[in-house]
Order: C-alpha cells, then sequence, then structure tokens
C-alpha cells in the first residue's frame, strides 16, 4: 500500500468506524486549562483543578448523555482524573461505550511573514506522549490547525505548513495506536461570502489529503474534522439547506471514501444553529460514502454551563440541558432532528468569538 | 468554488454522468493511424484508409452493440468519416444514445534525464481543436499520461509532471465543452507484486487530484481512466477477487466522490480477464461512491479483428464477437457476469512490452 501498516491497523479502523456509528457523535471537552479558565469566569466560577473537575464529571456521568457519544476529547489532565467517588473518567466513557480522545496539539504559533497566519505545535515527542496516552486509555486524538479568510488568506504557506503538520501528527499516533481526528479549520471570521468559503475548503481540504497520502497515513483509521460551509461571521447568514449543499459538496471534491466518518466543528455557531445544519446535511439526498457527524464543545456545553452556574443544587438542571443537546445531534446524524429540543437558556445564542484561540 | 464554472458546465456534468450509465462503457476505438496499422497486419490486412473504415463500421453497426455502450472514443479521422451508406459515424452513434469521443494527445514523448519515463503531449491549439470537435459532435476527450514501475519509478519529476499534464488538458476540454477523461496509467510491465503497484497507484492517483484541484477542474464534469491494480507482467497472477480488493481500496483512497464513474483501461490483459476483474469489482460488497465500468480497446476488439480477418463476407460473425464481449462487459459492471462468454480467442493475453499506442 501506500499506506504504512502500522501494527495497530485493524485496531485503528475498527475504532475510526466506531466513533463513526450513525446516531452518534463526539463531545470535545478538551478545553486547555487557559480556554476553560474563560468559560468558567463567564459563569462566576473559580478556574482550579477542582471545579474542572466537577465540570468534567457533570458532563460524563449526565444520566442517558452517553447512548449518543461514540468519544469523548479529553484535555491531559482530564484523562487521569477520577469522579468524586474515585473512578477514573476514562472507566465512566469505556463503561458507557464512549472511546476516550485526546488532544495532543500545543496550541497555535504565528508563521513569519505572514498576516497572522499560523501553524500549529506538538511535534516534539509527540510519539512518547501518544504511547502513554494509549496506557491511559485513550483510542484517538486530535489536532487542531488553522486558517483564516482575508484578502491574501490563506497564502499557500499556511496551507503547506498545516497540511503538512497535520499529516505528520496522524502517521505519529497511527504508529502509537491512536486514531488520529484531522482538524484543518477554516475561521468563519470575516466578510466573505459563503462561495468563497467553500472554494478555500476545496483548496485546503485537497492540500490536506495529499499530504496525508504523501506521509503513507492509513485513511481507513483517520477521521475529518473540518469546519462546514458558511458565510463569513459579519455577512448576511443562510439557510440550513444551504449550508448544507456547499458543505457536502466540498467534501464530496476532496474527502477519500476511504475516511469512514466527518465529525464537523462548530467553530462559534450556537447550539441550535449546528444541529440544524447537521441535520440538513444527512437529510441531503446526494453521494455521502463518509457519515457525517458532530465533534461540538461550545455547541454542546453552552447552555449545560449556563444552568450548572457551578452549583451543585444546579446538576440535574445542567445534566438535562446536557441530555437534550447530545439527544438533538443524535437525531440530527440521522436527519432526523425536528427542531423542537427545549432550547435551554442561550441555546440559540451564537458562541462566536472574534478571532477565537483555544 | 474551487473548480471552475464555465457555460459548459451542466452539459459536461450531465454528460459525465451519462458515460458513467450502470450496464454501459466506453469502447476505445481511437488507435492512431500507426497502432491500427499494427493491429491490421497482425490479420494481415493492408493499412489504408478503406480498411480502417471498414472495421469501424463493422464495429458501430454491430447490431444491438450500441446498447451497451455510453461513449466510443475515435482517433481524428474517424470523427470525420461515414458508413458506406454515406452516414457520419458520429450520427450513427448519436442515433444510439452513445456519445462521440476524441483522443486529443499527441503521444508521450522521453523526459531527458530519466530512464525511459514519459510525457505527454498535445497542448498547442488545444483550446482551438477541442472547439472543432465540439462543432463536429464531440462530447468528450481522452488523454492518455504513461508512468511505469521500476526500481526509482516512478519518480517524482514524472508523476507531476503528468499530473499537472493531465490537469491543464483536463481544464482546456472543459472550457471547450468536452468531458475529460483523465487516463494516468501505470504499465503493468515488471516483476513487481500488486501491491507495489497499490503503492504506485495510490501515489499517482493522489498526484492527480491534487492537480485537479489546483488548476480548477470541476471534478462532477470528468471521468477517471485507470489501470487495475494488478502484479507486474513477469510476476505469478492472482485471483479477479484479489485484484478487486486492491484495485477499489485504492480508489477509495484517493478518488473523491464527486467523480462520477470510473472507466477502467484493460492494458494488455486477455479480453475475458478484463471482464472478470471489472465483474468482481462489482461483486465487492464496499461502498463505491462512483460507478465501475470499461473503456476497453483491445480487450473489446480482439476476437472481432481475428474472427473479421478483412474479409466482407466474415462480417456478421466478427460483429456476433463484437456483441458478445459488449454484452459480457455490461454484465460485469453490474456484477452480474457468469462468465462463459470466453472463446479460445476471448482468453488469449494481449500484453505487448513497453506497449506504445
Amino acid at each position: 500500500m501506500s499506506c504504512f501498516i502500522s501494527k495497530y491497523a485493524d485496531e485503528l479502523a475498527k475504532n475510526a468506524a466506531y466513533i463513526g456509528t450513525p446516531g452518534k457523535g463526539i463531545l470535545a471537552a478538551d478545553e486547555s486549562t487557559g480556554t476553560i479558565g474563560k468559560r468558567l469566569s463567564s459563569i462566576n466560577v473559580e478556574n482550579i483543578e477542582e471545579n474542572r473537575r466537577a465540570l468534567r464529571e457533570l458532563l460524563f456521568t449526565a444520566p442517558g448523555a452517553l447512548q449518543y457519544l461514540s468519544g469523548v476529547i479529553l484535555f491531559e489532565e482530564t484523562l487521569y482524573q477520577k469522579t468524586a467517588a474515585g473512578k477514573p473518567f476514562v472507566d465512566v466513557l469505556k463503561e458507557g461505550g464512549v472511546l476516550p480522545g485526546i488532544k495532543v496539539d500545543k496550541g497555535t504559533v504565528e508563521l513569519n511573514g505572514t498576516n497572522g497566519e499560523t501553524f500549529t505545535q506538538g511535534l516534539d515527542g509527540l510519539a512518547q506522549r501518544c504511547q502513554k496516552y494509549y496506557e491511559a486509555g485513550a483510542r484517538f486524538a486530535k489536532w487542531r490547525a488553522v486558517l483564516k479568510i482575508s484578502a491574501n488568506e490563506p497564502s499557500e504557506l499556511a496551507i503547506q505548513e498545516n497540511a503538512n503538520g497535520l499529516a505528520m501528527y496522524a502517521a505519529i499516533c497511527q504508529q502509537c495506536g491512536l486514531v488520529p481526528i484531522v482538524e484543518p479549520e477554516i475561521l468563519v471570521d470575516g466578510s466573505h461570502d459563503i462561495k468563497k468559503c467553500a472554494e478555500v475548503t476545496e483548496r485546503v481540504l485537497a492540500a490536506c489529503y495529499k499530504s496525508l497520502n504523501d506521509h503513507h497515513v492509513m485513511l481507513e483509521g483517520t477521521l475529518l474534522k473540518p469546519n462546514m460551509v458558511t458565510p463569513g461571521s459579519e455577512s448576511p447568514k443562510v439557510a440550513p439547506e444551504v449550508i448544507a449543499e456547499y458543505t457536502v459538496r466540498a467534501l464530496q471534491r476532496t474527502v477519500p471514501a476511504a475516511v469512514p466518518a466527518i465529525v464537523f466543528l462548530s467553530g462559534g455557531q450556537s447550539e441550535e444553529e449546528a444541529t440544524l445544519n447537521l441535520n440538513a446535511m444527512n437529510k441531503l439526498q446526494t453521494k455521502k460514502p463518509w457519515s457525517l457527524s458532530f465533534s461540538f464543545g461550545r455547541a454542546l456545553q453552552q447552555s449545560t454551563l449556563k444552568a450548572w452556574a457551578g452549583k451543585e443544587e444546579n446538576l440535574k438542571r445542567a445534566q438535562d440541558a446536557l441530555l437534550v443537546r447530545c439527544k438533538a445531534n443524535s437525531e440530527a446524524t440521522l436527519g432526523t432532528y425536528k427542531g423542537d429540543a427545549k432550547l435551554g437558556e442561550g441555546a440559540a445564542e451564537s458562541l462566536h468569538v472574534s478571532n477565537y484561540k483555544y | 468554488m474551487s473548480a471552475f464554472v464555465g457555460k459548459y458546465a451542466e452539459e459536461l456534468i450531465k454528460n459525465a454522468k451519462y458515460i458513467a450509465t450502470p450496464g454501459k462503457g466506453i469502447l476505445a476505438a481511437d488507435e492512431s493511424t500507426g497502432t491500427i496499422g499494427k493491429r491490421l497486419s497482425s490479420i494481415s490486412v493492408e493499412n489504408i484508409e478503406s480498411n480502417r473504415q471498414a472495421l469501424r463500421e463493422l464495429l458501430f453497426t454491430t447490431p444491438n452493440a450500441l446498447s451497451c455502450l455510453s461513449g466510443v472514443i475515435l482517433f481524428e479521422e474517424t470523427l470525420y468519416q461515414k458508413t458506406s451508406d454515406g452516414k457520419p459515424f458520429v450520427q450513427v452513434l448519436e442515433e444510439n444514445n452513445v456519445i462521440p469521443g476524441i483522443k486529443v494527445d499527441k503521444g508521450t514523448v522521453e523526459i531527458a534525464g530519466t530512464n525511459g519515463e514519459t510525457t505527454t503531449q498535445g497542448f498547442d491549439s488545444l483550446g482551438a481543436r477541442c472547439q472543432q470537435y465540439y462543432k463536429a459532435g464531440a462530447r468528450f476527450a481522452k488523454w492518455r499520461a504513461v508512468l511505469k514501475i521500476g526500481p526509482n519509478e516512478p519518480s517524482e519529476l514524472s508523476i507531476q509532471q503528468n499530473a499537472q499534464g493531465l490537469a491543464r488538458y483536463a481544464i482546456i476540454c472543459q472550457e471547450n465543452g468536452l468531458v475529460p477523461i483523465v487516463e494516468p496509467e501505470v504499465l503493468t510491465d515488471g516483476p513487481h507484486d500488486i501491491q507495489k503497484c497499490a503503492a504506485v497507484t495510490e501515489t499517482v492517483l493522489a498526484a492527480v487530484y491534487k492537480a485537479l484541484n489546483e488548476h480548477h477542474v470541476l471534478l462532477e464534469g470528468t471521468l477517471l481512466k485507470p489501470n487495475m491494480v494488478t502484479p507486474g507482467s513477469d510476476s505469478p497472477k492472482v485471483a479477479p477477487e484479489v485484484i478487486a480488493q486492491y484495485t477499489v481500496t485504492a480508489l477509495r483512497r484517493t478518488v473523491p466522490p464527486a467523480v462520477p464513474g470510473i472507466v477502467f483501461l484493460s492494458g494488455g490483459q486477455s479480453e475475458e480477464e478484463a471482464t472478470l476483474n471489472l465483474d468482481a469489482m462489482n461483486k465487492l460488497e464496499v461502498l463505491k461512491p462512483w460507478t465501475l465500468s470499461f473503456s476497453f480497446g483491445r480487450a473489446l476488439q480482439q476476437s472481432t479483428l481475428k474472427t473479421w480477418g478483412g474479409k466482407k463476407e466474415n462480417v456478421a460473425k466478427a460483429q456476433e464477437a463484437f456483441l458478445s464481449r459488449c454484452k459480457a462487459n455490461s454484465e460485469a459492471t453490474l456484477g452480474k457476469y457468469g462468465g462463459g462468454s470466453a472463446g479460445g480467442l476471448a482468453s488469449e493475453s494481449l500484453f505487448v512490452k513497453g506497449y506504445k499506442y
């Protein structure tokens, strides 16, 4: 094969396919300490380990929620945390039929000579770290590359650097038994229209899959986490059906059928928007050889966070809110969401933050 | 879009989709004058225009054969030829819902500094030529790039040159209303195993689709004509199911779902081999977002040619042979071929070392 056959090949293919199970998706709960701090401060909760642990316990033990999830992405600290009763989170997830995943990148740094474009770091010692994470129970990984649309962006340099970084990360993960989620996020910031976003997305994805091929990555053991194709944040919104059409077409033109599943990022869309868009895609009658699902962070947790507000007495309300969003998105992966989820506080609220940094 | 959407976009998409109709495929009858000469001489027939015309008339007027075909690739001379009754070949095809296609490349030349690797020529006035061909009734084109497997081949240079050439040809076609068939043939010559062929095919196809994206080619208005993934010509043969598995895996890893159809070249396989392999691919229980069909030259015409021998009195029998292969391949595109249409001639290998069109 053109691809390197890792000793984990069968396991990688099996896990990637499982994550793409129709009706399930991923909860992205891998906010770094700094980022989760911003979330906690928005509900006036102190950013200490106990509170971070309590939030994640709230999420992972929400009754009935895990059945709608095939994976949860964790930050390194969380991989080693336990419930208040002393059960490792990793075990809670596994028992619920959910694969634990791990964020392995170390954030972005600016590319010299560009207009604020970035590449992602984290390759140093990555193999050793992946091995440790595998031992701790992780079975997939995530690495976020970021590109932006502007007058002269994304530049060819930014596209190549990020595609190459994603491919190197992916190859290393596979050698260590972790399914790499490949995430080339094109930020929604800007005044461009949906056609421009489509054009850039197609160009970026084509570069990613060329790099993955160059680096001998086994596509059957990977997942893609792209942005949906939408108008820029400063442009008029369009209907979910339009987003669905442009998004699926961009994917048809670039993502080989060997990739078992595509798990979208929500990138600042409100909880309800993200669900409606995903649903529209799954209703579309066209060729989709990969399943289309979610890997949502903010779009799964926003109303949960607000309902919790850091107070133990709000636990049930908060967990109910999470269940509502999990169920809605599960239906969206099947194209059966009727738009009738009880909207929690903030579910329709845009989560867009200009030039968002994790 | 990243893709160029010109005035022919809808027509290109419609025609590409039609050519990819399940149950149909392409007859590659675009042998250049020199190449058809070799075929004719193998049956002791003189290479003059009337004989070339007679052969193609035999093929295109075979009763019921055209219903198995969605397209026929022609050489330039043939595009302007007529039946002995005076009906243009193009009209014969169109009346039977077969789209005429045209070979537009001008053969290969060696790339200096490589070990016999080649690039394909034909860019000069290509746009203008495509316009002429469109006026004459052609609606798709074909351009053959050739790569070989060796200890150091295919080289990165050869892969890039051929991929860029295919992409540039493709966009020029689309600008002028012709659906480009993209043909990156990896030759079977060599002692390598099927895994090696798979690795090379995947690398080549990945480069081709990257180039098509760079050149803004509208994938929905293209077709792919690849080699099947097989062991090298000097290696032991394997079963059709194995060929099917490696081939479809390679395609699933590289060919975007937007491409409506994949029409395999036969590359020296016998008529029966080619049919059995195509059938095995269509029987494979795995998700295939494009149709898998044929664009066969030798593997459709070999026994027809031998049966004809250039003699008028053999035309009817020759046409029967041709119909038999058309039907067999039509069934193979549906995974319904039962085998058994292999006369002795149909099992004859058509492999010629270092084959040049």
